[in-house]
């Protein structure tokens, strides 16, 4: 026995339509009424076209006569009604309106835009004799479209959706339907990946001008947009409409890839082992929220994969040479995992497991870069102009798919130009499509830099004419070919400078200093050692934390070395001495203690350093030196080098040393210092009592 | 030179960041030098941690500068570097001890710029007393002499190797093998011959040490290339005496480790020059090193140094 599908009535199609355009994932974000014939024969299955004819017609049963010049009234009447009285359950205007947006959405289809165009599809749809537009439908749309929009944004304060209904100053009546019709759901999500293209962050300042000018540009390269966008991108009338939409979604853009429903996209990339066993395969990010095992499908395979530190490692995908040109978006139970095919692919090193594709190259990183056979000499000539040298053919057989080849140690050291061949684009490293700032010595992640270090712009190849560059006041042309500017450059002051690029701002604030008294970082690195029977014993392989509340150590951080006393060796101070006197002794405080320092050969040093002069040597004795005498011409001299008291005699020492340490302290010499004098006067008498 | 300058006062008012962080700095800094002789920031930030600027915690991937320092140089006719943080204020600070005539111990400081580090600060002192005074002067911590206390404390290679644990190899990377003759690196097809395998990992290089039968240790580099110098029986250090003090010369392939390169370093507060004698592999220069650090640098590390004739004061080449 079969079953007849019950055909659909207007509650049906109420619910029907809400259920699939209002949802708790659309919350606060901009939601497009967009109905055309596919999506309702989706709702309402049958043959190809019933679910129009369906919703035609119990639309069609709640319609006065246009005679009567109340057509829409019933519904306007219901609606207005519903509101007055709380707007509980679904706007009973949803099915006329989707008979609405459905005329414009075949209007747009075929790719012309006019009030007598969309209303000979209206009435076609309802059946309706006549042309031009049906009476009071100007009034009646005006209502219901306001219903709508004061029901989403208002009563239900944007939970499943904000409405993107406008108005149009030409096409006043109609617009409000047509403003549905032309970007659909799909598109608005597409839109996600422009703004990635383009590098735009979240809450960053984008112009209608840098859409108008970009926006084109990424569409020529990228597909899978509806006919509607394109035919607001040609129609002059219609593309404020587009940019208008553009901003709206970027103005809740979560900074990531989203698919139709919502979802973050799972990128797959392609990852390279080389060593044990070199091999090609396929894995995927993990985005935030998702499980940890999912069921992928795709053109008829499937497959299992677990994640490990955020990433589906092994998709069990085989990269082959037509996945790797074509693409292939995967379908899973928690969102959509998408491999973006292209001809040329890099790759760069990852933390998690070696070498693993990339959107575009990164300047001073090494990259095997990946290439179909189609692009092959350009690769090879682009990558042999511009990068630097030292790489080299990967050679080794059965890793590449049929048809592919690799370059391996390929290094760009500074911006090439954009390739003439599109296909080429992934190898030129990134910030190519908008200008930005790079580099620079930063001192906090806010834009604060540190004098002489401001960081450069980089200028990609402009995307419109009549733009310019504003540097602190001063004006600069932009260059046609890009290129980068180097704020450093200018000697600009400690301060905040507007930095203007194109359709760009940006804030660059310097300081000379930061001004902080020194913090607990400065020495936080170091090397802990242990006094050992075998030596010091290292804790760490490398400079480690050194932590204050550890077992007490020998610390050494750059070249200072602290510890406890025990520990730690000490180093004799050496006497500092001239050269250049005529006789030099060193005097202890023991009789005895006497030496005459040996002048060493000029030090190695000054002759490594231009201009480091010393008239000074080093010199250790075996003593604890008090009194450095010496003899410049016929007078003898004396300084104290330590203020400490004569000693009685010591055996240590033969009598021939104790009677010389005795006679070099006489009258007849000059003591420098008054301090000294007494304690020369000491040393004097007590080398008088041993002559 | 002046981006090594800038490179030093950015790790100064910042004190502490990650490689990758100061990668991008320093790729930055250094983008408009021609390619051969731009400098790779690893050796960069080596050199910096060698001279006793900075310490690098090669393991976690983090970098912090040091205290700032002023210490004595061995056999140097009393100069002293200052070495470690030099903030602007810093900077500032030695200008002014240098426009002050009432600081009559302490003569105006040499400027020695470098190719490959920042500018040494080098300064005359008269006396023990006048390096502790400039220090108060400067705000900064005085070491007498660090390159002696170094030398007193840089662990023996057994005690490095203590540290080092048994690790397998990272898997899916480049792998090479140490070539004991010409101290370079050649592709290698496995590594499981003993020897010193290097893998072209994420960050750093990784390094394994394979010298018996089990897993092998993941080590760094200075460690494992004298740990298989000492097991070849090898003696790859030379030292040149000149005067009171001389040159130590190692081989490029083979690093000294932080603590011994810093021992040799801050006997001149000069980066080592690259150095090459006929056909020899490159060598790392260090100047003004003591006779007795040298030795005590070799004998931690397993080596006997070698020590040409001279001539006339000049090396027997």
């Amino acid at each position: 026995m079969s079953t007849a599908a019950k055909p659909m009535d207007y509650g049906s199609w109420t619910e029907a339509l809400c259920s699939h355009f209002l949802v708790a994932a659309n919350a606060g974000r901009g939601v497009t009424f967009f109905v055309d014939d596919d999506l309702l024969d989706r709702l309402a299955p049958g043959p190809k076209g019933s679910g129009s004819s369906s919703l035609a017609r119990v639309v069609r049963a709640r319609l006065m006569s246009e005679e009567s010049g109340l057509m829409f009234e019933p519904i306007v009447s219901e609606t207005t009604t519903w509101k007055h009285l709380g707007a509980i359950g679904y706007n009973p205007s949803i099915p006329l309106l989707a008979c609405a947006v459905l005329a414009a959405t075949r209007m747009a289809a075929e790719g012309s835009i006019g009030s007598n165009n969309y209303y000979v599809r209206f009435r076609s749809l309802l059946g309706l004799g006549g042309s031009g537009m049906p009476s009071n439908y100007d009034s009646a749309f005006r209502v219901l479209w306001s219903v709508y929009t004061w029901w989403l944004n208002d009563k239900l304060r944007g939970s499943v959706g904000r409405s993107t209904v406008r108005g149009h100053s030409h096409l006043t009546n109609i617009f409000f339907s047509i403003s549905q019709a032309l970007i659909r759901n799909a598109d608005r999500k597409r839109f996600t990946e422009f703004f990635e293209w383009i590098g735009w962050q979240p809450g960053d300042p984008v112009t209608d001008q840098e859409i108008r000018a970009c926006f084109p540009a990424w569409v020529e390269h990228h597909h899978g947009l509806g006919l509607g966008v394109g035919l607001m991108l040609r129609n002059e009338k219609l593309f404020p409409e587009l940019i208008a939409a553009i901003q709206s979604e970027f103005a809740t853009w979560r900074g990531r890839v989203e698919d139709e429903g919502g979802v973050e996209v799972a990128r797959i990339v392609i990852a390279l082992d080389l060593f044990p066993r070199p091999r090609l395969w396929l894995a995927a990010a993990q985005p935030s929220g998702w499980p940890k095992s999912i069921t992928w499908s795709w053109d008829g395979r499937s497959g299992n994969v677990s994640s490990e530190n955020a990433w589906y490692t092994d998709l069990g995908l085989q990269p082959s040479s037509e996945l790797l040109l074509s693409g292939a978006t995967l379908v899973s139970d928690a969102g959509t995992l998408r491999f973006d095919g292209r001809p040329v692919v890099p790759l760069r090193i990852d933390q998690q497991f070696g070498w693993t594709s990339v959107t575009r190259t990164v300047l001073f990183e090494k990259h095997y870069i990946l290439f179909h056979s189609s692009v092959g000499s350009e690769v090879r000539d682009y990558v042999g102009r511009y990068a630097g040298q030292g790489w080299d053919t990967y050679g080794r057989p059965g890793v590449l798919p049929t048809g592919w080849a690799a370059l391996k140690d390929v290094e760009f050291q500074a911006v090439p130009p954009m390739p003439t061949d599109s296909r080429l684009a992934s190898l030129v490293p990134a910030h190519q499509i908008r200008p930005v700032l790079a580099g620079g010595l930063k001192l906090a992640p806010s834009g604060l830099y540190l004098t002489s270090g401001e960081p450069d712009v980089v200028l990609p190849v402009p995307l419109a004419t009549g733009l310019s560059v504003v540097v602190a006041g001063k004006e600069l042309p932009y260059p046609p070919d890009g290129g980068t500017i180097r704020l450093r450059d200018f000697g600009l002051a400690p301060g905040a400078h507007e930095i203007t690029a194109g359709f760009a701002t940006f804030v660059v604030r310097t300081v000379d200093s930061l001004s902080r008294p020194i913090s607990s970082a400065v020495g936080s690195l170091g090397h802990r050692l242990i006094a050992s029977s075998n030596g010091y014993q290292p804790t760490s392989p490398t400079a480690m934390t050194l932590d204050a509340t550890a077992e007490p150590a020998v610390t050494v951080a750059g070249a200072l070395i602290t510890g406890p006393d025990e520990g730690i060796p000490t180093v004799v101070e050496p006497v500092i001495l001239h050269r250049g006197e005529d006789e030099l002794w060193l005097a202890g405080r023991t009789p005895g203690e006497l030496y005459r320092p040996t002048l060493p050969p000029e030090p190695l040093l000054g002759r490594v350093v231009p201009g480091l002069v010393t008239n000074r040597f080093e010199t250790e004795p075996p003593f604890e030196v008090v009194w450095i005498i010496w003899k410049s011409g016929t007078v003898w001299h004396a300084m104290a080098h330590a203020h400490k008291t004569p000693r009685e005699s010591a055996e240590a020492y033969s009598q021939p040393a104790i009677s010389a340490w005795a006679s070099a302290f006489s009258d007849e010499v000059h003591v420098h210092g008054i301090l000294a004098i007494s304690l020369w006067a000491q040393y004097r008498d007590a080398a008088a009592a041993l002559l | 030179m002046i981006y090594h300058d800038l490179l030093l006062t950015w790790c100064s008012e910042v004190e502490a960041g990650t490689l990758i962080d100061f990668r991008e700095v320093h790729d930055w800094l250094f983008a408009d030098m021609a390619m051969a002789q731009r400098p790779k920031p690893n050796t960069t930030i080596g050199l910096m941690s060698t001279l006793g600027y900075l310490e690098v915690d090669w393991s976690r991937g983090g970098w912090a500068v040091a205290p700032p320092v002023l210490t004595l140089l061995p056999e140097s006719g009393a100069i002293c570097l200052l070495t470690g943080a030099r903030s602007r204020a810093l900077i500032d600070a030695v200008a002014e001890v240098e426009g002050n005539d009432e600081l009559s111990d302490i003569a105006p400081p040499t400027r020695h710029s470098q190719a490959h580090g920042p500018t040494a600060i080098l300064f005359p002192i008269d006396s023990g007393a006048a390096l502790e005074q400039l220090a108060r002067r400067l705000g900064v911590r005085y070491e007498l002499c660090a390159s002696q206390r170094l030398a007193a404390i840089i662990p023996s290679v057994d005690s490095m190797l203590g540290q080092c644990r048994r690790s397998a190899a990272p898997v899916g990377f480049e792998v090479k093998r140490f070539d004991h003759t010409r101290y370079r690196w050649l592709e290698a097809d496995s590594d499981s011959n003993y020897g010193l395998y290097k893998y072209e990992a994420w960050g750093p290089p990784q390094y394994r040490w394979r010298a018996d039968g089990h897993i092998p240790l993941d080590i760094d580099l200075a460690t494992g290339a004298f740990a298989e110098m000492r097991r070849l029986n090898q003696h790859v250090l030379t030292f040149r005496q000149l005067g009171n003090s001389g040159e130590l010369l190692v081989p490029l392939g083979i690093p000294l480790p932080t603590l011994h390169a810093r021992t040799a370093a801050l006997c001149s507060g000069l980066v080592p020059q690259l150095v090459q004698r006929r056909n020899e592999p490159w060598q790392l220069k260090y100047v003004n090193v003591p006779r007795d650090i040298a030795g005590r640098i070799a004998l931690s590390l397993g080596q006997v140094l070698a020590t040409p004739m001279l001539q006339g004061g000049q090396v027997n080449a």
